[in-house]
């Protein structure tokens, strides 16, 4: 029985993966018992063996055939795709516009986002009571909304012409430096800072969010509320860019929109703060964009495949070279924006609306 | 030097060279080990390629928490048991000295080779390795899964784990069996000194 167990171990013991105690068992056994100390030998030939077994090397040309198989997959793939997706170059530019309205993500190019990010980086850099948030993140999410934004206003004319000439457009037309940022700014509404904006916290199937109106004296001073608020909770707190001069139509009052994500079990405790703080009852509301994420997947689909006819030509001209970046960044960019639609789909969004109370 | 990580984000951005260098630093791992479960060249081959594209499909889900070699292995390991357990299915019991029947009518006389070594292909080591294969190929998977990936391809216990997706209990469980099984085998052949 004893050596049994003994037995159990020797394997674990070759490996140098008993513990001390174990060790000790077993080396006081083997210096007694003939038939384990036997075993043990036994079992390290038995190791010994299978470490000398030839090894083997894949044979050459085994990176070329993946690499083949690979690309012949994708062209496949997309090839019966094809019957119901046209594939001409201007319904690219038409679904990228559609998708872009879509994933809307981040940009809201009218409004000033660098004199926010100023803010929130004097703010970040205050040591003292730093909420535990992705400021950083915040930060640098918002810089680059306004590297795209300045993009935009340089190219914005050459996307015009791509969204209408979708019908039989150049492939070319649609090779600005952003057309998905571009397209976003020139369709998205610009002054709802709502709800309805599909923002980070989209979710492929149901974005459920609540709303709430806090009214405020001072904006600055209630994001710094509500962002403490968010930190102790432990939620992400997501600063959609807004702008404290945007008016409520009814109040004349400046509105500051202030997003949170917060996870499903939390969002009672951050109501309740919010409301402490002041805040409105939330309204509730849900919001399906299974189509936008699908659609997304659409485009994405439907540039793989201008970019594997090009990719699959042996020479390619230097224009075709540009175009194929090209298509690359637009392809990274939806799956990028997807990506944050799965990443943001099992959190819920809480957007509270600072309303600043207008001087009498 | 590229980490595997930032391979697999380059790759992800649909730079095809950057899958291209994954596969080739881990072609010889994969086809290793491909090798061992499936015991030859050709299955080996269809094996760790087809490890490889499963791999780029499914790119978007390797998350970085576990390592890419340990990943590589996992779905190589999966490719190849799947293979084994399908043709286990399609493959129905033979008697052994029945005629074989084949595809166009035809019968065949069955040829069971007699895979014990005599001494002298001791010495000649890939006969012996082809022998051993042949003892592994007698196991039940999981032991020797265990065998290959600890005695052959030398992962570690916590390696072991990330790929079977088990504790390390499990590990060194199943591993003892195996090697007891394997030993075992051996000695009834008298090939272990």
């Amino acid at each position: 029985m004893r050596c049994e167990q003994i037995q159990e171990l020797l394997s674990p013991y070759l490996d140098k993966m008993t513990n001390q105690q174990e060790n000790k068992m077993i080396e006081d056994h083997l210096d007694n018992c003939f038939t384990c100390s036997y075993e043990l030998e036994q079992m390290q030939r038995t190791c010994a063996l299978l470490h000398n077994i030839e090894t083997h090397e894949a044979p050459e040309g085994f990176v070329k055939d993946v690499h083949r198989r690979v690309a012949k997959e994708k062209r496949e793939i997309f090839h019966s795709a094809e019957v119901s997706t046209p594939r001409k170059p201007g319904w690219i530019a038409a679904s990228v516009a559609g998708v872009a309205l879509a994933a809307g993500i981040y940009l809201s190019s009218f409004l000033p986002v660098g004199a926010m990010v100023a803010a929130l980086q004097d703010w970040g850099n205050r040591d003292q009571d730093k909420p535990n948030v992705a400021i950083e993140e915040i930060i640098n999410r918002n810089k680059q909304q306004l590297a795209q934004e300045n993009q935009e206003q340089q190219t914005q004319t050459n996307t015009q012409v791509a969204i209408v000439d979708n019908g039989e457009g150049q492939a070319n037309s649609v090779g600005n430096d952003n057309p998905i940022g571009n397209v976003a700014s020139n369709i998205e509404p610009e002054t709802t800072p709502t709800v309805d904006q599909p923002a980070v916290v989209v979710d492929p199937k149901m974005a459920e969010s609540y709303t709430t109106k806090i009214r405020v004296e001072d904006i600055g001073d209630s994001v710094q509320k509500v962002y403490q608020i968010a930190s102790a909770d432990g939620t992400e707190m997501v600063l959609r860019p807004s702008n404290s001069t945007v008016m409520d139509a009814t109040t004349q009052s400046k509105v500051k929109v202030v997003s949170l994500l917060v996870d499903e079990a939390d969002v009672d405790k951050v109501l309740a703060s919010l409301g402490a703080l002041g805040a409105s009852n939330p309204v509730q509301s849900r919001v399906n964009y299974t189509s936008q994420y699908t659609e997304n997947v659409e485009a994405i689909a439907s540039l793989q495949q201008s970019i594997l006819v090009l990719e699959a030509k042996d020479e390619i001209t230097v224009a075709e070279e540009a175009q194929l970046t090209e298509w690359q960044k637009q392809r990274t960019d939806l799956e990028v924006a997807n990506q944050q639609m799965d990443e943001a789909s099992n959190q819920i969004k809480i957007e509270v609306h600072l309303v600043e109370q207008t001087q009498p | 030097m590229v980490s595997d990580e930032q391979l697999v984000k380059k790759s992800l951005r649909g730079e095809s060279q950057a899958f291209d260098e994954l596969v080739e630093k881990y072609q010889h791992k994969v086809y290793s080990l491909a090798f061992r479960y499936m015991g030859n060249e050709e299955d080996a081959y269809d094996a760790a390629q087809e490890t490889f594209i499963k791999a780029y499909r499914s790119l978007r889900t390797f998350k970085g928490d576990a390592s890419f070699s340990t990943w590589i292995y996992r779905i190589t390991t999966n490719v190849c048991l799947d293979e084994i357990r399908r043709r286990k299915r399609r493959i129905l019991p033979l008697s052994l000295d029945e005629p074989l029947a084949t595809t166009d009518g035809n019968e065949v006389e069955k040829e069971i080779p007699d895979n014990s070594p005599t001494v002298d292909l001791l010495y000649e080591q890939k006969e012996f390795s082809q022998y051993i294969q042949s003892l592994l190929d007698e196991m039940k998977p999981e032991h020797k899964t265990a065998i290959i990936l600890r005695d052959i391809m030398d992962l570690s216990y916590e390696e072991i784990a990330e790929v079977l997706h088990c504790s390390i209990g499990t590990v060194k469980s199943r591993l003892s069996r195996a090697r007891n099984v394997l030993k075992k085998k051996l000695g009834d052949r008298e090939l272990l000194p």
